[in-house]
C-alpha cells in the first residue's frame, strides 16, 4: 500500500468521526456537566452537585416514565417481534401470489408521518366517536372502553400503534433472512421426519440468528427511546400514565424550563439504554466486523 | 452593565458556564439601536389568529394610535401557544432574532416564572398596569416579585351556556340558585333523555382546568398570593365531590376536552345542552362547532356553590408582553398601552374577537352594556357579565405550575371516576407534586 | 470474511423465490385459501386506517366525528382543503421539508456510501476499534443528547433551520453499516485493484467504480433518509422556533396542538403532506428492501 493509500480509509471515514465528536461525544460531556446544575436557559446554570440525580430518583413521574419505556420495550419484543416474523412466514410461503404488494402495503406505515398516524388512532380510538368502539358495538354490543382516556388502555393503544408501525417494516427483515435459508435444510430435515413445527424450531430459528439479532437490538434502541407515538396521540395522558424516558426529557427541558434536570434524566438515560444496549449486542454478536 | 444588555450579559454567563465563551465572545459587540419615533413595523407571536386581527386594525385605527410618535405596523406569526414561550427562550440562547411582542398564554406564562426568564426577556409592564390600580384586573397571574411583565388581553370570565329551548322542552329553570339543585335536576334529566347539563374533561391535563374552573368558583385556588401550593382545601374537596357525582350521575358529560371532536359531536346532537365555560367558548366552542344552533344558546352566571364561593370563575387567557432590548421595546410598549389599556382599546378588542375588557369599570357603560349577542338570541351580554366581573376569582400561579398540572391530572380523573375519595386524590396528587418539584 | 460467494441480494433473492421449499404447509388448499385470507384481512388492517384518514378529510367538521361512524363522506367536502390552503402556509411547510430531506438525503447517501466503502475495502489500523465505535454510537438514543445538543448548537451560532437539521445528521451510523455491508457483498476488490494500476486515484475509484455498484443500496439509503427527515418531529420541534421554517410535521403538529383542536384541517394538512413520501417511496421501493436487508442478512 502507498502512502497515498494509507491516509485514504481515514479521510474516506472521517465525515463521521468529525460529525460523532462535534454533535454526540461534546453534547453527551456537555449534558453530564449540565446534570449537576440548575438552569433554565436563560441566566448562568448553578452548580448543584447531585441534587438533580437526587429528585429525579425520589420523582414519580421519572418512575412511570422508566416502566412505560420498560413495558413498551418489553411489548415490542413480545408482540411486535414474533408478529413480523409469523408475518414473514406466512409471505414466504412457496409460490405465494402478490408477495410484493402484501409486502409493500404492510410496509407503507414506515412512510407516513407519524402525526398522521396519531392523528388516524385518535378518531379510531375515540371513547365515544371512534371508529373501533363503533365495531364492538356492532359485533358484540359493547363499546364502553375508554381507549385514550383509561391509563392502562391508553398504554395499550400505544403499543397498537407501535405494532402497526412498525410490524411490516421488521417483516422485511425477516423475510430477507428466511429467503436466504438454502432449502437443502429444510430437505434433510424433512428426511429425518421432521413436522412443520419442528422444522421451524430447527432449521428456521437457527438460521435466522443473525437476522433475529439484528432485528432484536435495533428494536431494543428503538422502542427505547420512544417518544412520538405518546407525544402526539396521549400527550402523555391521561395523567402522566404513558409518559416515556424521551418524553419526560423534553418536557423537563423544554416545557418546564429544567434544562438541567431533563439533562440529569439523559444522562441515567444513556446509562440504562446504551449500557444495557451494549451487553445485548455482545451477547447476540451484533455488528462485530467478524473478520 | 449598561453597554451589553442585561439579557446579553445573562447569556454570556451562561456560556462561561459551559466553558464555551471563547467560541462566542466576540459577538456581544454592538447595542440596540432604540427606535424613537417614526415607522414601528412590530414583530409579532401569537397562537390565536383574533388577536392578529385586532392588533392589524389597531395599527391603522387613529383612534387608538393617533397620538403616537410611532407609526405601527403590525407583522403578526402564528405559533402555538406552548411554543411561543420555549421558541422565545429558545430563540434568546441562540441570540436568533425576537419578536417586538409576543401573546403569552396563562398556562405557559408560568414557565416564565422560573429563574427570572420574564425578568431577563420582558419589559417591566407594572408602571403601566399601576396607572389603572385596583380597576385593572387579571395582573396578578402574571406577575413575578409584585411585577407585571404582561397585560392580559380577556377577563375570560366563566359563565354557564345553556340551550334555552331544551331548557324550556324539559322543564329546567334558568335560574337555579345552587350547583347542588342544579346537579339534581341534572340527574333527573341524564337519566330520562340522556341530556348532560355540563361536561368535564378526562383527558391529559384539560382535567385540571375544568377542576381549576371549580375550585376557583368554589373560592378556592391552585396556589396563594405567595406561589405555594393551596390546593389541598375543604374547597377543592367540594369541587371535586361536585364533579365527581356529576359525572356519575350523568349530569355531566366526561369527554376529551372541551374543544374536541367529541364534545362538538355531543353539541351538535343536542345531548349537551349546558356547559360551563369562559366567554371566548361562544366563539370557539359554540359557533365554530354548532353554528346551526345560533339563537338557541344563552348565558347565565354560573350557580353558587352552596358552601360559598363565586358567581363567576375562569379559565384560560392570554396577555401580551414586550420583548426587552429590542429596537422596537419603547414603540411596543407605547403600541400596548394604547390598544390594551385605553376604553377605545377595550371596546375595540370586544368587537374584533370578543375579548372581554380587563378594566372592570367599563362593565357598567353604556357602551357595553348595549351589546347584544345574536348568536344568544339577543341576549345583552354584560347583564351577565358585569356582575360576573366583579365577582372573578383571581388566579395566582407558580413557576411549578406545569408540574401541578401535571401531577394533579392523575388523580383528580381517578376522583372524577369514582375510583378514589377526593381528599385521597388530593392528597395523593399534593404528595406526587412535592416529589416533583425542586422547593 | 465469506464476500467471495455472495452477489447483489435482489438477484439471489429473486433466483431464491421461485426454488424455496415452503416453509408452511403450502400445497394443501385449505391451508392456502387461509393463509390468503390472513394476508388479506391485514391488508384491511393496513389500508382501513389510511383509507380512514382520506375519507375524514373530505367530511365537514361535524361528521369527522360522529356516531355512528361515517364510512364514505356525507356530504363530500373539499372545504378543509380550500381553508387548510388558504389560511396556513402549507406550501411553505412542503418546500421546507422537501428540500431539508433532499439536501440532507444527497449528504447522507454521499458520506454513507463513502465511509462504507472506506470500512469494507481498505485494511488500516484501528479499523476494528473504529468500526465499533460508530456502530456503537446507534445505541445513543436522541433524548440523551437532547437538551446539551440544543444548548451547543444555538452557541455554536448553528441554529439556523437549513444548517441545524440538516449538518448533524448526514453521516448516520445506521447508514454506513448498511453500505458496508453491502459495498462488502457486491463490489469484488479484483476490480478495485485493477484500477489501482491503470492509475486510478482512491476517490475516483469510489466515485466512478464503487458508487455505481451500489444502485439498489443507495437507493434504500435515500428513501430511509429522507423519510427520517421528512417525518422527524423531536428536533425541529426543539431547534426550529422561526415560524417561516417550520417543516411539515411542526405545522401540522402547530395546528393540531391549537386551540379548537382543528381536525378537519389537520386532517386534509395530513393526507397532503404524505404525498411527497409516497413518492419516494414508490420510485425507490424496488430498492429498498434489497438494500436495506443486506446489513442485517449475514451469509
Amino acid at each position: 500500500m502507498t502512502s497515498r493509500t494509507r491516509w485514504t480509509p481515514y479521510v474516506f471515514i472521517s465525515p463521521f468521526f468529525i460529525l460523532f465528536f462535534v454533535f454526540m461525544i461534546v453534547p453527551v460531556g456537555a449534558g453530564a456537566y449540565l446534570s449537576l446544575t440548575e438552569w433554565a436557559g436563560l441566566g448562568t446554570p448553578e452548580f448543584i452537585g447531585l441534587d438533580n440525580y437526587r429528585r429525579l430518583m425520589d420523582d414519580p413521574v421519572f418512575g412511570i416514565s422508566l416502566f412505560n419505556t420498560g413495558f413498551y420495550t418489553l411489548c415490542a419484543l413480545l408482540i411486535v417481534f414474533p408478529a413480523a416474523l409469523l408475518m414473514a412466514v406466512a409471505l414466504n410461503a412457496r409460490g405465494l401470489k402478490l408477495r410484493d404488494f402484501f409486502r409493500m402495503i404492510y410496509f407503507m406505515p414506515v412512510v407516513l408521518s407519524p402525526i398522521i398516524i396519531a392523528l388516524i388512532f385518535g378518531l379510531i380510538f375515540d371513547g365515544e366517536y371512534g371508529l373501533f368502539n363503533a365495531i364492538l358495538q356492532a359485533l358484540f354490543g359493547y363499546a364502553g372502553i375508554n381507549w385514550l382516556t383509561d391509563p392502562l388502555w391508553a398504554r395499550v393503544v400505544v403499543v397498537i400503534l407501535v405494532l402497526w408501525r412498525w410490524t411490516g417494516f421488521l417483516t422485511i427483515f425477516f423475510l430477507a433472512g428466511l429467503q436466504g435459508i438454502p432449502r437443502e435444510l429444510y430437505e434433510s430435515a424433512e428426511i429425518d421426519g421432521a413436522g412443520p413445527l419442528r422444522r421451524f424450531f430447527s432449521v428456521t430459528m437457527p438460521q435466522l440468528r443473525p437476522v433475529t439479532a439484528f432485528i432484536a437490538v435495533t428494536m431494543l434502541f428503538n422502542t427505547a427511546q420512544i417518544f412520538e407515538e405518546p407525544f402526539l396521540l396521549t400527550e402523555g395522558g391521561p395523567g402522566q400514565s404513558t409518559v416515556s424516558i424521551a418524553m419526560f426529557i423534553y418536557r423537563a427541558g423544554f416545557e418546564q424550563q429544567e434544562l438541567g434536570y431533563a439533562a440529569a434524566a439523559g444522562v441515567m438515560m444513556f446509562i440504562i439504554v446504551f449500557v444495557l444496549g451494549l451487553a445485548a449486542a455482545r451477547v447476540f454478536g451484533v455488528g462485530r466486523s467478524n473478520q | 452593565m449598561k453597554p451589553m444588555s442585561r439579557r446579553r450579559a445573562l447569556q454570556t454567563m451562561g456560556l462561561a458556564g459551559l466553558g464555551v465563551v471563547g467560541l462566542t465572545g466576540c459577538r456581544f459587540v454592538g447595542e440596540t439601536q432604540t427606535v424613537t419615533s417614526g415607522q414601528a413595523p412590530i414583530e409579532m407571536w401569537t397562537h390565536d389568529p383574533g388577536y392578529a386581527e385586532f392588533f392589524t386594525q389597531a395599527a391603522a385605527d387613529e383612534e387608538l394610535v393617533g397620538g403616537s410618535p410611532w407609526d405601527f405596523d403590525v407583522n403578526v406569526t402564528s405559533v402555538s401557544a406552548d411554543g411561543v414561550v420555549t421558541r422565545l427562550i429558545t430563540q434568546a440562547v441562540a441570540r436568533r432574532p425576537l419578536p417586538d411582542m409576543a401573546g403569552l398564554e396563562i398556562d405557559q406564562f408560568a414557565r416564565m416564572l422560573r429563574s427570572g426568564i420574564a425578568e431577563n426577556l420582558l419589559v417591566d409592564l407594572t408602571s403601566l398596569a399601576d396607572q389603572h390600580g385596583e380597576n385593572l384586573l387579571r395582573t396578578e397571574a402574571y406577575s413575578s416579585e409584585g411585577r407585571v411583565f404582561a397585560i392580559e388581553s380577556d377577563n375570560c370570565i366563566s359563565v354557564m351556556w345553556y340551550r334555552q329551548d331544551l331548557f324550556e322542552e324539559l322543564g329546567i329553570p334558568e335560574d337555579v340558585e345552587t350547583w347542588e339543585e342544579m346537579l339534581e335536576i341534572g340527574a333527573e334529566v341524564a337519566a330520562d333523555g340522556g341530556y348532560a347539563i355540563g361536561m368535564v374533561s378526562n383527558s391529559g391535563t384539560a382535567v385540571v382546568q375544568s377542576f381549576g374552573q371549580m375550585l376557583l368558583q368554589r373560592g378556592g385556588s391552585f396556589y396563594d398570593a405567595e406561589g405555594q401550593l393551596s390546593v389541598v382545601s375543604e374547597e377543592a374537596v367540594d369541587a371535586l365531590e361536585m364533579m365527581a357525582e356529576g359525572v356519575r350521575s350523568g349530569a355531566f358529560l366526561s369527554m376529551g376536552d372541551p374543544y374536541g371532536g367529541a364534545t362538538a359531536a355531543a353539541l351538535g346532537d343536542d345531548r349537551l345542552i349546558a356547559i360551563v365555560m369562559p366567554n371566548w367558548y361562544e366563539a370557539y366552542g359554540l359557533q365554530a362547532n354548532v353554528p346551526e344552533q345560533e339563537g338557541l344558546w344563552r348565558a347565565r352566571t354560573i350557580p353558587r356553590f352552596s358552601g360559598g364561593g363565586h358567581i363567576a370563575s375562569t379559565i384560560g387567557g392570554t396577555a401580551f408582553g414586550v420583548v426587552a432590548d429590542q429596537p422596537l421595546s419603547d414603540a411596543a410598549v407605547d403600541f400596548l398601552d394604547r390598544t390594551y389599556l385605553s376604553p377605545e382599546g377595550q371596546l375595540a378588542r370586544y368587537h374584533a374577537g370578543g375579548y372581554l375588557p380587563t378594566l372592570v369599570d367599563l362593565y357598567q357603560t353604556n357602551e357595553f352594556l348595549s351589546i347584544e349577542s345574536e348568536f344568544l338570541g339577543g341576549q345583552r351580554i354584560f347583564e351577565v357579565y358585569g356582575p360576573a366581573a366583579e365577582d372573578l376569582p383571581p388566579y395566582y400561579q407558580s413557576e411549578n405550575s406545569p408540574q401541578m398540572r401535571e401531577a394533579f391530572a392523575g388523580p383528580l380523573l381517578n376522583a372524577i371516576h369514582g375510583n378514589v375519595a377526593p381528599e385521597d386524590a388530593l392528597q395523593a396528587a399534593a404528595d406526587s407534586y412535592h416529589r416533583q418539584v425542586d422547593e | 470474511m465469506s464476500q467471495s460467494t455472495t452477489q447483489p441480494e435482489t438477484r439471489r433473492q429473486r433466483r431464491g423465490r421461485s426454488r424455496q421449499r415452503a416453509i408452511k404447509p403450502g400445497s394443501n388448499p385449505l391451508g392456502r385459501s387461509l393463509l390468503y385470507v390472513v394476508l388479506a384481512g391485514l391488508v384491511v388492517v393496513y389500508v382501513g386506517p389510511m383509507l380512514w384518514a382520506v375519507s375524514s378529510s373530505f367530511k365537514v367538521r361535524g361528521d369527522i366525528f360522529s356516531f355512528p361512524p361515517q364510512l364514505i363522506p356525507d356530504p363530500v367536502t373539499l372545504e378543509n382543503y380550500a381553508t387548510l390552503l388558504e389560511t396556513q402556509p402549507f406550501w411553505r411547510w412542503m418546500i421546507m421539508s422537501s428540500s431539508v430531506a433532499l439536501i440532507a438525503t444527497i449528504a447522507t447517501v454521499f458520506f454513507c456510501s463513502l465511509a462504507g466503502f472506506g470500512f469494507a475495502k481498505y485494511d488500516f489500523k484501528g479499523k476494528n476499534v473504529l468500526f465499533y465505535t460508530m456502530f456503537s454510537s446507534m445505541a445513543l438514543p436522541f433524548a440523551v443528547i437532547l437538551v446539551p445538543l440544543f444548548v451547543l448548537v444555538s452557541i455554536m451560532g448553528l441554529s439556523h433551520p437549513f444548517i441545524a437539521l440538516i449538518v448533524p445528521w448526514v453521516a448516520p451510523a445506521f447508514g454506513i453499516f448498511m453500505m458496508r455491508q453491502y459495498t462488502e457483498q457486491s463490489v469484488p476488490s479484483e476490480l478495485l485493484d485493477a484500477a489501482r494500476i491503470d492509475g486510478c486515484g482512491e476517490f475516483k475509484i469510489f466515485l466512478s467504480i464503487v458508487f455505481p455498484l451500489l444502485k439498489p443500496a443507495v437507493g434504500a439509503l435515500g428513501v430511509w433518509s429522507f423519510l427520517n427527515s421528512y417525518n422527524n418531529l423531536l428536533w425541529p420541534l426543539v431547534i426550529v422556533a422561526e415560524p417561516q421554517f417550520y417543516t411539515m410535521p411542526l405545522g401540522l403538529q402547530t395546528l393540531f396542538a391549537a386551540e379548537g383542536r382543528q381536525y378537519d384541517l389537520v386532517m386534509a394538512g395530513a393526507v397532503l403532506a404524505t404525498v411527497p413520501a409516497l413518492i419516494v417511496f414508490f420510485l425507490l421501493r424496488k430498492h429498498m428492501v434489497s438494500g436495506l436487508t443486506a446489513g442485517a442478512v449475514k451469509s
